[in-house]
């Protein structure tokens, strides 16, 4: 079935009194100013499209002409296409004028297909817009009816009579293949139906055939709807238009409670619902929450759109009310029952997810996260943060936080050279460090890789607990701090963060991030310092460039605090 | 008569009783607190109990002094408020509220609700994985929610507390925005008494205020105490606990450190020997590279 509105001015032609001047719009094409569509009474006095607007004026001089405005065409058109979902979910657009729409199983919804196609022409007008529909059996007939054709409705095997006295435009094809027809004396489309088809084939190429086949039902044609089709539906339509919000309410709660009962007998729960509202006056509004797991349960749907009505407060506009409704599952997933232990733990899950849910629902769900490990030394990519579901599945055994073994084991310290990441000196008293470098004399620019490895007994104690080495809060984008610190890499003394002076205390560090080369970006290394001042409060302090091998001015950040 | 009076003994019991249970304190518990209340022990990593939740309603800190004055430990179904006065002692606070979340998870397999304002997060930091997991807190157990205002924070923090799939939430509000009124905090307090759901208010650069916590905890920094007796280290967290409010008896002040391999707090030594003693003394062996350097040169922010 094709819907097809022939003059985009439709709105103003209905309106325009006899006497006001022909209303076209043009747009420029082949350099000169074109008619691209016309109003009626542009029409009736001879104007046609295409044709130059110089020569329009030269035949009537006083007319009303308006640039085209495609992107306002293709939105009016796309807000169309919303409201023809009333009639089936497979909407496809048609070019820039028109609507495909497959019907197929929907007509006795509405009484038949003579009733559906009434009702569209009886709605669409009362809209204001001029339309022509046409249903047949398959896109290419239902095209050429709606186009060419003054019938509405071509009966079942009937689209062969339709072709016959059409022109071959009709056929939906290229302008040069028509007027290659036309320079042959080959009219009309009933001139080729019992023609040899390889010649014609050999002159004219292959589409010819091919659209003939498509609108004759020979060849298979699918059409190419806006919007995925949903798994499940349920809508309703009202005699009277609705407004009120308990009245939403219960049309949901009883659309909901019917795909509860399919989305039972699939064995299956809804990971996602749309709601769709109908206006009266075709503007379709449409609602989406998703769930953190597969969800039937009415009630719990209904709370869902309740909190996100809650959040739309005065976004979602009744106007003159809505007179249908539709509730659709895109998404769905295997829902097996859960087992309710009798300690109720099943029960509390459950409650999670809800909440999970109405939190989403009301503030969004990309707002509700879960934070999960990635695999890498630079503490701001070392986490991610991910929605609940990605982190029900990063969060698989075996992974765990910061890409190093789990506190207290011993391991620790063994620097993996690969990742760039090193633990100079654990401790960081010149002790240490001092002791390091005489160990290890290819080491002598401080990239020590490891006091505890190298002097295990020396520390005994330290393999007790570790030290909080990784800051509580950390700081999306490090804060720049002025700090003073002894060259080339002593740990800083004082400095200055928020307009506030901090003396520091002590200190533990430096823990040395080298930047990720394989990256390719310009990082340099990071000397980061646990820090603490004389009253207690704790930092994570890095220096940014090595002193006189990446840059003379290292630069200090404030990356996080300690709790 | 004698039977009134005979009565009347029983009804005294079921009065006190009934009045505990409307204040909302444990049975026994009088305020101000009697030192006969026998202190629970403090809790020790045991195995996973089967329902956690039916099982106690207070969950103590392992220090005996703090533990008696709340009567046994902080209640876990009733809202609390973590306080700093100012944005930098923020850090503290949040330490302080994370490691009462830590022993929530003690025991207790349900995941954790934090709840925090945009505003919180760009003047704090956000919630740092890895850091939490050294603190003894985690992450995996934490649902954040970061909110635009106040007022989605609130509501979050109130439908956490009504869910019983959490073991506690958090909820982060920085300032006095005007919904949170005495109003907004009596609801909290309720939710989490009817929920059974601790609720925890950290509020950063905060002024007290009244409200329906049962306590209210004003944390400041303190010098970190010392680990494996590494004196120059920055060792366990520490903080100075001013217990501002307290529904269950007298307030206080404590200074407390936390351990968090063994997620357990234990009162901070009064002198931190970290402080009365310079760093590690210089090695004989290496020369003093700040001295043959150069001077120490401040670096000032270029561009």
């Amino acid at each position: 079935m094709l819907g097809h509105s022939p003059s985009l001015e439709g709105r103003t032609a209905t309106q325009n009194v006899r006497e006001t001047p022909p209303l076209v719009v043009v747009a420029k094409a082949r350099s000169a100013l074109r008619l691209v569509a016309l109003d009626e009474t542009a029409r009736r006095r001879g104007l046609h499209r295409g044709q130059a607007l110089a020569d329009a004026r030269a035949i009537i001089p006083a007319i009303d002409a308006v640039d085209a405005d495609p992107t306002s065409d293709a939105a009016l058109l796309a807000a169309i296409a919303d409201w023809a979902e009333r009639y089936t979910p497979l909407v496809a657009l048609d070019g820039q004028d028109g609507l495909m729409l497959d019907i197929t199983g929907c007509a006795h919804l509405f009484g038949g297909e003579a009733e559906l196609v009434a009702d569209l022409a009886a709605r669409l007008p009362a809209q204001g817009f001029a339309a022509r529909a046409a249903i047949a059996d398959t896109p290419g007939a239902a095209w050429a009816a709606a186009r060419y054709a003054e019938t509405s409705r071509v009966a079942s095997g009937g689209a062969r009579d339709l072709l016959v006295p059409l022109p071959f435009a009709a056929l939906r094809l290229d302008d040069d293949i028509v007027a290659a027809l036309d320079r042959v004396g080959l009219k009309r489309i009933g001139q080729i139906l019992d023609a040899p088809r390889a010649p014609l084939a050999a002159r004219f190429g292959a589409s010819l055939m091919r659209r003939l086949d498509q609108a004759l039902g020979r060849e298979e044609e699918a059409i190419d709807p806006r919007r995925p089709v949903a798994a499940l539906i349920a809508e309703r339509r009202f005699a009277e238009p609705i407004g009120l919000e308990d009245d939403i309410a219960a049309t949901i709660a009883s659309l909901a409670a019917t795909l509860a009962r399919n989305l039972e007998q699939r064995g299956e729960g809804a990971r996602r619902f749309e709601l769709s509202l109908f206006r009266v006056d075709g503007v379709v509004t449409r609602l989406g929450v998703g769930t953190s797991r597969p969800v039937r349960a009415p009630k719990h749907v209904l709370g869902l759109f309740a909190e996100k009505f809650a959040s739309l407060a005065d976004e979602l506009d009744a106007g003159f009310g809505f007179d249908m409704a539709r509730l659709s599952v895109p998404v769905t997933a295997p829902d097996t029952p859960a087992q309710v232990d009798l300690a109720g733990d099943a029960v509390g899950e459950a409650d999670l997810g809800q909440l999970i849910d109405r939190i989403g629902a009301r503030i969004g769900p990309e707002r509700v996260r879960r934070i999960v490990p990635r695999d890498s030394h630079i503490p701001e990519r070392s986490e991610a943060w991910t929605d609940i579901d990605a982190a029900a599945h990063a969060l698989s055994p075996g992974r765990h936080w910061g890409g190093l073994p789990p506190p207290s084991a011993h391991s620790r310290a063994s620097g993996n050279p690969g990742s760039g990441h090193h633990y100079p000196s654990e401790s960081g008293s010149p002790l240490a460090r001092g002791r390091a470098d005489g160990r290890s004399a290819t080491n002598s620019d401080g990239e020590v890789s490891c006091v505890r490895a190298l002097d295990p007994p020396l520390f005994p104690a330290f393999m007790d607990a570790d030290p909080i080495d990784r800051p509580l809060r950390l700081f999306a984008r490090p804060e720049p701090v002025e700090a003073t610190a002894a060259v080339p890499d002593g740990p800083p003394m004082h400095f200055r963060w928020r307009r506030a002076l901090y003396r520091i205390a002590r200190s533990e560090g430096p823990e040395r991030i080298a930047p990720e080369w394989w990256r390719n970006d310009e990082d340099e290394t990071r000397d980061y310092f646990r820090v603490e001042d004389a009253t207690g409060h704790r930092f994570w302090l890095f220096r940014e460039g090595l002193y006189g091998r990446e840059t003379i001015a290292p630069r200090w950040y404030l990356h996080g605090v300690f709790g | 008569m004698r039977a009134s009076v005979f009565m009347a003994g029983d009804d005294f019991a079921g009065l006190r009783r009934r009045i505990a249970e409307i204040e909302g304190r444990p049975l026994g518990v009088e305020a101000p607190p009697s030192p006969a209340v026998p202190p629970q022990g403090p809790e020790r990593p045991e195995a996973p109990r089967l329902a956690p939740r039916r099982a106690e309603k207070l969950l103590p800190f392992g220090v005996e002094g703090l533990d008696c004055l709340l009567g046994g430990g902080l209640r876990r179904n009733a809202l609390h408020e973590v306080r700093a006065e100012t944005t930098r002692a923020g850090s503290a606070a949040t330490g302080f509220a994370a490691a009462i979340l830590a022993r929530l998870t003690v025991g207790d397999d349900r995941p954790l609700l934090w709840v925090m304002e945009e505003a919180a997060v760009r003047e704090g930091g956000h919630p740092h994985g890895p850091g939490l997991d050294r603190f003894g807190l985690d992450p995996g157990r934490l649902i954040v929610v970061v909110t635009r205002r106040p007022e989605e924070t609130l509501w979050v923090f109130e439908e956490g507390l009504r869910c019983a799939g959490l073991a506690g939430v958090l909820g982060e509000i920085r300032g006095h925005p005007r919904v949170l009124d005495l109003t907004a905090s009596r609801r909290l307090a309720l939710r989490a008494r009817d929920g059974g759901v601790m609720g925890i208010l950290l509020r950063q650069a905060a002024a007290a205020e009244p409200g329906a916590a049962a306590t209210r905890w004003l944390v400041e920094p303190r010098p970190a105490g010392t680990l494996d007796d590494f004196a120059a280290g920055i060792g366990r967290p520490a903080w100075r606990l001013h217990l501002e409010r307290n529904r269950a008896g007298a307030t206080g002040r404590f200074d407390l450190e936390w351990d968090h391999d063994a997620r357990s707090f234990a009162l901070a030594p009064l002198a931190t020997p970290a402080l009365s003693r310079p760093g590690a003394a210089l090695p004989a062996d290496r020369p003093d590279l700040a001295r043959t350097a150069g001077t120490v040169v401040a670096y000032r922010r270029t561009g």
